[in-house]
């Protein structure tokens, strides 16, 4: 008992260095890779959100929370993720509801049809090394990693990124404690236009059947959406990509209509929205840029509204902190919006 | 599960609580548990070889302790009426009826390893036998069989039991459990070392208290170990496999470097093995022989045998080099080989009979290939020109008259480091002998500058080369300082600031450059393969 306090104080030697060492070694994606970062500004940015966006990088390419917030005055965060799975969106709920219980949560359907076969290092890191609530983030991990993962290393970062001491950067250590915000509550903001965009075809399909771990999954977001009293919406972005067929779009319909759930695809209601091929979208008509961003972000936002009026400005407190925020956004949107219209002048030529 | 893994370390964690927190007298059943589970998690089915090996050697010790025990009772009971020729016959009857068990226990278990370890070898080489003296392409099949988790080093263990009690050097040991402890312990089942019943038993059936003094030197030790298994071993190795991997087009020098490095490479990775096991034990309290005693500061190959790998060597001169060379037959053949060739060759013959035997045995231990016969017999074939050539070196020395000088000493141990290293080029190379020969004529004919873009190509870039090299100068630190005694014991006197520091550098240093998880290929330990 004598050597006690040397004990307890020798083991928090080693958390501190252990703390330390995961902070510098953890990539920032501060100038790099930015979606990285959307996981971890959710517990900075996110103030009490009425809707909480989530589902794969499509969402926080053509969903801008601050723009939503201005047209509808809906409060919302976008924890949306490059291939995020339904698992993962699952887990991240339920860290989610450990900090603040939305009003709606507007799931993006996407990678229903894709299974384990997807996992990837890269972007399971990005969706769950951040992850604060620890029984979610284990959830998200041992349902998420794979074989050649080791699951201690999101938990202790360090025991996977050690190897990186030689790539080590000054922002590294800069950020190692306080990283600033690179996203816009989740919204990645892009003014580019490419120099072409090749739209395919849909090819036939043999089986329209979902990925069942991702159904399972989706039934399970449901279960706890119902069991929270949260009201649920199930949606497909608008993109132009040869992956969905309308059997995904009646097999959602169906299990929406039973379970008392929408399900909404906007892709076919581009058009409606002016959304263009050509010049709203980044890379072949599936990542949004700003003006295809703030085109639909405010379709989605009427869509809201009608349809779940979650939008309230009871909260002087909360409006303010907003208000102040899209200041911040209005002004990199407006430089944005100037960007993209200097790209739109080089290949406005066939926009239609 | 490997010894570096987080894996073990929560085992053992685990198997650590469940010691302390029972009575001292329950607390060996705790390491045989702990000691099956981690047995049946790495090996599943397999285990069955181990309970054969436990069983045997149980059933075999006792019933030669029953023999021992009822001659001495026997021999009590009659010592006033027995002739002295009586007794003798007596004691001759029961020891051939021991003699007769062990035999059968060794035939058992060196079968079983021999079946395993060997099968494959032995019908490969039928095979090329028929195909060579007959044309004949009517191959056998191979059995591919699995090799166990450590049979060879429980095995060796066992049997080394098993003669010892055959030669009452100690009494039977009469509880089951605790045998199947001293043959399953799990902190040395992977890599040795070979421990004598006598001497590990004292500690391990203990159930020590818990000393804090003994628990922070083995975390010192296992972290020691981590260091040169994961910065040094694991790191070069990367440069090891690149260059061997080209051998036909890298340079000379690149190749010479090649087998420096796996020099360092196979001390970090064994030793540093060792190390964890040690470290391991003293964790629970358990006492584990010294398996390495700073081999590279040996100044002749027969000093460097007796600091690399202890336990092995040791076993190999007790139980087979030292009966062969007490055998009737031999001492038959040392009389007659003294009288024909004369008193000093004459002499020596039987022991190189002996020597000859054991080290085409360590070859065989060491793989069933070829390379590693050939391997055992060139550390042979050294051994005994060195002793042969000892009147040369004598004179030549007398002549530069610097025998036991500084420069000397380091002319000895630079000489005995690098044949031992080239050496090991027979260890290294998969493609076998030939391969091997190829390697250490470039090595030592082809030289070439070196370049850091070359290194780079073969596996090491500059920074990994940095911290590669600066582990091994850590190494030879910590050798040269081994020679004051205990690093681990000196860090514990220190300062409790600099204790402390020094711990969190180490730690950092490991956690930080080790050679571990996703981007590194990761290692077993070298010696799991034997």
């Amino acid at each position: 008992m004598k050597k006690l306090p040397r004990f307890i104080a020798a083991a928090a030697l080693a958390i501190l260095l252990t703390v330390l060492l995961d902070h510098i070694f953890i990539p920032k994606y501060i100038s790099e890779n930015q979606d990285g970062s959307i996981t971890r500004e959710f517990y900075i940015q996110a103030d009490r959100p009425e809707v909480i966006f989530l589902g794969a990088s499509t969402v926080h390419y053509c969903i801008s929370p601050d723009y939503l917030y201005k047209c509808s005055g809906i409060t919302s965060y976008d924890r949306s993720n490059a291939s995020q799975t339904l698992w993962q969106s699952y887990y991240l709920l339920k860290d989610t509801l450990t900090v603040s219980k939305p009003k709606l949560v507007a799931l993006d359907v996407s990678f229903l049809k894709n299974g384990e076969e997807f996992i990837e290092e890269p972007s399971n890191r990005k969706v769950i090394e951040h992850m604060r609530d620890p029984v979610s983030k284990l959830g998200a991990v041992l349902s998420s990693a794979g074989d050649f993962e080791q699951p201690a290393g999101y938990f202790i970062p360090v025991l996977r990124y050690h190897s990186r001491w030689k790539d080590l950067k000054e922002e590294d250590f800069r950020y190692a404690f306080n990283a600033p915000c690179v996203t816009y509550d989740g919204y990645l903001m892009d003014s580019s236009i490419p120099e072409e965009q090749h739209i395919y075809e849909p090819e036939p399909i043999d089986d329209p059947s979902f990925a069942p771990k991702a159904e399972e999954y989706l039934d399970r977001i449901i279960e706890l959406c119902k069991n929270e009293g949260i009201e649920l919406l199930l949606m497909k972005t608008p993109t132009f990509v040869n992956s969905w067929h309308t059997e995904y779009d009646e097999a959602l319909e169906k299990k929406a209509g039973s379970n008392g759930i929408r399900y909404i695809n906007f892709s076919p209601l581009a058009d409606e929205m002016g959304i263009r091929v050509r010049t709203d979208y980044i890379d072949d008509g599936e990542h949004m840029n700003i003006s295809g961003a703030h085109k639909f972000t405010e379709y989605l936002g009427e869509y809201i509204n009608n349809n779940y009026a979650p939008a309230s400005d009871e909260d002087e407190v909360l409006k303010k902190k907003w208000s102040e925020k899209l200041g911040a956004y209005e002004k990199a949107a407006a430089e944005g919006m100037a960007a993209w219209e200097k790209a739109y002048e080089k290949y406005a030529d066939g926009a239609e | 599960m490997s010894y570096t893994s987080l894996a073990f370390a929560a085992f053992t964690l685990g198997a650590l609580i469940i010691y302390y927190l029972m009575p001292s007298r329950f607390r060996y059943l705790v390491l045989l548990a702990f000691s099956y589970a981690f047995y049946i998690i790495t090996c599943g089915k397999y285990v069955i070889y181990i309970l054969v090996t436990t069983c045997s050697t149980y059933i075999a010790t006792r019933f030669m302790g029953g023999i021992y025990r009822r001659q001495k009772e026997y021999l009590a009971e009659n010592k006033e009426t027995l002739t002295r020729d009586e007794k003798k016959q007596y004691k001759e009857k029961s020891k051939s009826g021991a003699r007769r068990i062990m035999v059968l226990t060794l035939l058992l278990n060196f079968g079983v390893l021999g079946v395993l370890k060997y099968a494959d070898f032995t019908i490969a080489n039928i095979n090329m036998l028929r195909l060579t003296l007959f044309n004949s392409t009517g191959f056998l099949g191979f059995l591919n069989p699995v090799l166990p988790l450590g049979i060879s080093f429980y095995t060796f263990q066992s049997m080394g039991y098993v003669i010892d009690v055959y030669f009452g050097r100690y009494e039977a040991e009469k509880n089951p459990f605790k045998l199947a402890l001293y043959v399953s312990y799990f902190p040395q089942i992977i890599q040795g070392p070979i421990s004598r019943f006598n001497e590990l038993s004292k500690t391990l059936f203990a159930g020590a208290a818990f000393n804090s003094e003994s628990f922070c030197i083995g975390l010192y030790r296992i972290l020691w170990g981590l260091f040169k298994k994961l910065v040094v071993a694991d790191r070069l190795a990367a440069y090891v496999d690149g260059a061997v991997n080209h051998y036909t087009e890298a340079g000379g020098t690149y190749l010479l470097l090649a087998v420096f490095f796996y020099s360092m490479q196979i001390y970090g990775d064994f030793s540093g093995g060792i190390d964890i096991t040690i470290g391991v034990s003293k964790l629970f309290g358990v006492s584990v022989a010294e398996n390495f005693d700073r081999p590279f500061f040996s100044k002749s190959v027969a000093e460097y045998w007796r600091r690399w790998h202890i336990t092995l060597g040791t076993w190999f001169k007790d139980y087979i080099f030292y009966p062969i060379t007490v055998s009737k037959r031999v001492l038959e053949l040392s009389k007659k080989s003294r009288e024909k060739i004369g008193e000093g060759f004459g002499k020596r013959l039987p022991i190189y009979l002996a020597m000859f035997t054991v080290w085409f045995a360590t070859g065989l231990w060491h793989g069933a290939e070829w390379r590693y016969v050939v391997w055992g017999l060139l550390n042979f074939v050294i051994l005994t020109f060195s002793t042969e050539a000892k009147p040369l070196y004598d004179r030549l020395n007398g002549l530069l008259k610097w025998e036991g000088s500084f420069a000397h000493r380091c002319f000895a141990v630079f000489r005995t480091f690098w044949i031992m290293s080239f050496l090991r080029v027979f260890d290294l190379s998969s493609g076998g002998v030939k391969m091997a020969l190829v390697i250490i004529k470039k090595s030592l004919t082809d030289i070439c500058p070196l370049t850091l873009e070359n290194i780079e190509l073969l596996g090491l870039d500059r920074q990994e080369l940095t911290v590669g090299c600066i582990g091994i100068l850590i190494m030879l630190i910590y050798s040269l300082r081994q020679r004051k005694g205990s690093i681990e014991e000196a860090i514990l006197k220190l300062p409790i600031a600099a204790r402390w520091g020094f711990t969190a550098l180490a730690c950092m240093a490991v956690v930080i450059f080790g050679s571990y998880g996703m981007g590194y290929n990761a290692r077993d330990f070298i010696y799991l393969q034997f």
